[in-house]
């Protein structure tokens, strides 16, 4: 376990990052002299970076990182961190990323002030709809396994929670309720196109759906969505 | 009359003889040869009437008078009378008279009015008083008016005083008018004597006849008489109505009401005033028909269809003209169409049978709207579009039903049928043709259909198919036709092939015993038949070879492509009991010839050595061991074939024919083929719907949706929900052909 500097940070030394590192006998990655935040999230890096391929943080990696924030591995703030760092592949960061990412997120010092960062940035998002659904639509490509088009229902109910619950509870909860029963979801997935046009419809149509045109552009999976939750309703 | 003298000159003498005699009334007449002269003096004493002359005058008119209202006779004569009326008149008393004459009338009416009171409560009897009455008043008021004409032609014309005439009238109304213990007893007798008639009685309608006249003589028709009598009309028809309705049946209630009504027309023939007419016919439309249309309906309409009475569905349409109600008859005679179509389309199990049904339900419907309905444009209208509603929903099956259908009829076999006869079907099925939607589908199974009695010369007669090709091509146009056309020529072009085929050096190669025929198919017009591979003998393959050859020496830069499953053979057969020509499939062939190196060869083994599909395989050695011909033998016995079986060579084979059909397995169409052809309908609508949503985004480079769903459906011929056109958005969204809108997610935009 890696314990960084407490959160009452010093910012600018690294020199007792670099002495802890030492004592557990981790390797200190190029200590750059300039730039104390530079050096800081290289050594981040290397903390937590995949032994077999040092040029990425694999799926372990960002497992400890996630237990030193002491944040869940499913928490959305591990979506938000690989949505900075513009990660393609789910569960690996690669160094580029990484520091892209951080030059995204300001001076981080500490897991602490990454996990705070992670959070204000968050909160920041989703308080401006086009950013929320810049994350949205990262969300998809992010979760898109190998040369496949679309994402599988599993991961779709689990990232509209994440992503989009604490906007739009309710019609979250009858989506993801819809694509649990629909079987034939499970074969082609959810397409690009359905999966921007899910958060378009939660902007636009109320929860009740009482304003939902049924002749309208929607894609047919929304249609039957519609219809599934009139036929509850009237089941009730 | 005093005055000047007045002169006259007269000039007598040696004219005619004499014949103007000269008179003056006083002074000397001079008889001179010459003129004469003749004056003529005023009296001296103006003349004076005599004292009496009023009261004389009067008396004798008076007498007169009262002669006449007593029915009595006259002392004086006609002549005296009028002259006394004339003279009082110029002498001045014409309105002495009138006030005179008036006041007598009166009381005279007045009297005979009061007669009637407290009379009989008989009706008839009363009303004839009544007209009794009125008849004499009548005839009395004529008479006098005779007598007294000076003073109508005079006195009457120059004040506003009513002619003698309007005056007995006028007395006789009000006097009438105020006893309504006589009108209203006139006016029940009546209605009465009206009802009586309307339930079957005979009754006097001239005594009606005049009594209604005096009324509209009087002035007091409407009155004292008309608006009681449509009441009382409404009310009787309604009740009738009622009762009649419950205890008959619909045509007996039509009829009923169409002797009702002409009835009524004749009762205003026989006794009402012309200007009851219309409102009377008004009452009894409405109370009779226009108040039950949909009752009537109801109750009986479908029946009547049902059981085809043409006759009764003409009068009914006759009798609803009348009261504006052709809306719901047309209306029940959609639903009616609608309602017996679909159950007959929906019902799975007699679908062999549902062409030939709707074949004579539409010929049914048919008489009815011509002979029943008097070919109504709109009813013809509403029957097109029944149809049109119920045979399309079902999709699919009805345009494979009636190509399978079409198939029967122009096949080899089709017993019984005349030129003639076979064409007006052909043509009635055309118009059911005409009502369903996805006329690709049929397409697609008249394909199939066509080729399968081309190639394997089912055809009955060319010249039908012909026929029915420009059938099509009049209905369709010759985009729909073109390859079917098409498949014709291929036909033809074959034959002319295998003729120079035969006397070309690759023919010489054959074998006499063997004959070979070849279609060649221009893959385009044909159905997609799936290549397959078999493994077929080594004769076979040799005369494809020659074949090949020759037709690549003649056509470079063609493909040819072999389809087993589509050839035929006449196989010869050496059997212990006979030789035997077998007409068997390609296939059949395939395993028949197996057993000339072998025999009992288990399935497996048949599967290897033939290449055969393995379904495939098990439905052609059923064809040879399990069916009514066998030509193998197969164990264990049964009618399945299991992988396990073993086939034997049936030697104790014995058929009274020398030549044995056994491939009528070709000519069949399983399921499964079924399946396969609308399948691939459903795949070519997809790629012309991916096509023209292409083609449109293209050409307008941005649409919103609901214009492109628009534009699809004027562009797309055959039937399409939404949902699906949505689909085939989606998808090619996800292929990047389109996109949405970024500013509006409701358009689209084209992708170069």
């Amino acid at each position: 376990q890696i314990n960084w500097l407490p959160a009452n940070n010093n910012t600018g030394s690294d020199y007792p990052v670099a002495t802890q590192m030492r004592a557990f006998g981790r390797k200190s990655s190029t200590a750059k002299r300039g730039g104390a935040s530079s050096s800081g999230f290289d050594e981040l890096f290397d903390a937590y970076k995949d032994p077999q391929d040092t040029t990425m943080i694999g799926p372990e990696g960002i497992e400890q990182l996630c237990t030193t924030m002491h944040v869940d591995p499913g928490d959305v703030l591990v979506l938000v961190l690989a949505w900075a760092m513009g990660a393609s592949r789910m569960g690996y960061i690669s160094r580029d990323e990484w520091s892209s990412g951080f030059h995204k997120l300001g001076a981080i010092t500490s897991t602490e002030s990454l996990k705070e960062r992670l959070s204000v940035l968050h909160g920041s998002t989703l308080r401006d709809i086009e950013r929320v659904k810049e994350l949205h639509q990262f969300t998809h490509k992010f979760c898109r396994e190998e040369r496949r088009k679309n994402i599988d229902v599993q991961s779709a109910m689990v990232m509209l929670k994440l992503v989009l619950q604490p906007l739009f509870a309710e019609h979250v909860e009858y989506l993801t309720g819809f694509m649990q029963e629909k079987k034939s979801l499970e074969k082609c997935g959810v397409s690009m196109d359905e999966w921007m046009m899910m958060l378009q419809f939660c902007r636009e149509i109320k929860p009740d759906c009482s304003n939902f045109q049924d002749d309208g552009a929607w894609p047919v999976l929304l249609d039957e969505y519609v219809e599934w939750k009139r036929e509850k309703q009237e089941g009730k | 009359r005093a005055g000047r003298p007045i002169t006259f000159s007269l000039r007598c003498g040696a004219r005619a003889g004499g014949m103007l005699s000269c008179a003056g009334s006083s002074g000397p007449t001079k008889s001179n040869a010459s003129s004469r002269k003749i004056v003529i003096k005023p009296l001296k004493k103006a003349p004076k009437l005599p004292e009496n002359f009023e009261e004389e005058m009067w008396a004798k008119l008076h007498a007169a008078l009262t002669a006449v209202h007593r029915k009595q006779p006259v002392k004086h004569s006609f002549e005296e009378l009028y002259r006394a009326v004339e003279d009082m008149c110029l002498q001045g008393m014409a309105p002495t008279v009138y006030e005179r004459l008036q006041r007598e009338c009166e009381q005279h009416i007045e009297g005979m009015l009061n007669s009637l009171l407290g009379q009989t409560p008989d009706t008839l009897a009363f009303l004839a008083l009544m007209h009794g009455c009125w008849a004499n008043h009548c005839e009395e008021m004529l008479t006098l008016r005779s007598v007294f004409l000076f003073l109508d032609r005079t006195h009457v014309m120059q004040t506003s005083k009513k002619s003698l005439w309007e005056m007995g009238m006028s007395i006789f109304r009000q006097h009438l008018t105020q006893r309504p213990e006589v009108t209203s007893k006139v006016r029940q007798g009546l209605l009465a004597l009206i009802d009586k008639e309307r339930l079957g009685d005979q009754v006097e309608r001239s005594l009606i006849h005049e009594l209604l006249r005096m009324f509209h003589d009087l002035g007091l028709y409407p009155q004292q008489f008309e608006i009681d009598f449509l009441q009382a009309t409404s009310a009787f028809y309604t009740a009738e109505a009622a009762d009649r309705l419950q205890n008959s049946d619909v045509p007996a209630y039509l009829q009923h009401v169409r002797i009702r009504l002409q009835q009524e027309e004749q009762r205003v023939e026989h006794y009402l005033h012309i200007s009851t007419r219309k409102q009377l016919m008004l009452v009894c439309r409405h109370t009779l028909l226009a108040a039950h249309v949909t009752a009537i309906i109801d109750k009986g309409f479908n029946h009547l269809v049902d059981q085809n009475r043409v006759e009764d569905l003409q009068l009914m349409y006759s009798l609803y003209i009348m009261v504006d109600a052709l809306p719901k008859l047309r209306q029940a005679f959609s639903a009616y169409i609608k309602r017996v179509g679909a159950e007959k389309v929906s019902d799975v199990e007699r679908d062999r049978v549902l062409v030939q049904e709707l074949l004579q339900f539409k010929e049914k419907l048919d008489t009815i709207l011509s002979n029943a309905f008097a070919s109504n444009e709109q009813f013809a209208h509403s029957l097109k579009e029944a149809f049109e509603h119920f045979i399309n929903l079902r999709q699919n099956r009805p345009a494979e039903l009636v190509a399978r259908f079409i198939d029967a009829k122009l096949r080899v076999g089709n017993k019984g049928c005349s030129e003639e006869e076979l064409e007006e079907t052909l043509d009635r099925t055309m118009t059911l043709f005409r009502y369903i939607d996805g006329k690709d589908m049929f397409e697609a199974f008249y394909k199939k259909d066509l080729s399968k009695r081309l190639l394997l010369g089912k055809s009955a007669s060319i010249d039908a198919e012909k026929s029915m090709i420009s059938k099509l091509k009049a209905e369709c146009g010759s985009g729909f036709t073109s390859k079917l056309e098409g498949m014709f020529k291929d036909v033809e072009l074959s034959r002319d092939v295998m003729a120079a085929f035969r006397i070309s050096s690759h023919a010489h190669k054959i074998s006499p015993d063997i004959e070979l025929s070849v279609h060649v198919l221009t893959q385009g017009y044909w159905p997609t038949y799936p290549p397959a591979e078999v493994n077929l003998p080594r004769e076979v393959l040799e005369l494809q070879e020659l074949f090949a050859s020759y037709y690549m020496s003649k056509h470079n830069g063609r493909r040819l492509q072999w389809h087993p499953y589509l050839g035929h053979c006449v196989l010869k057969a050496n059997f212990p009991h006979g030789r035997k020509e077998m007409s068997v499939s390609l296939i059949q062939t395939l395993v028949l010839l197996l057993f000339n190196d072998e025999d009992g060869i288990g399935y497996r083994q048949i599967l290897e050595a033939s290449g055969i599909e393995d379904k495939e395989l098990k439905v052609t050695l059923q064809s040879l061991a399990c069916g009514k011909v066998r030509v193998l033998r197969k164990e264990p016995k049964g009618r399945d074939v299991d992988e396990d079986d073993t086939f034997f060579f049936e030697s104790s084979f014995k058929n009274p024919l020398f030549r044995i059909k056994i491939n009528s397995i070709q000519m069949r169409e399983s399921e499964q083929d079924v399946e396969q052809t609308t399948e691939r309908v459903f795949q070519d609508r997809q790629y012309q719907i991916d096509a023209a949503i292409v083609r449109i985004m293209k050409a307008r480079k941005s649409l919103s949706h609901s214009l492109l769903i628009s534009e699809l459906f004027q562009q797309l011929k055959f039937p399409l929900k939404p949902p699906d056109l949505k689909k085939r958005i989606e998808s090619l969204i996800d292929r990047e052909y389109l996109e949405r809108d970024p500013s509006s997610s409701s358009s689209y935009r084209y992708l170069a």
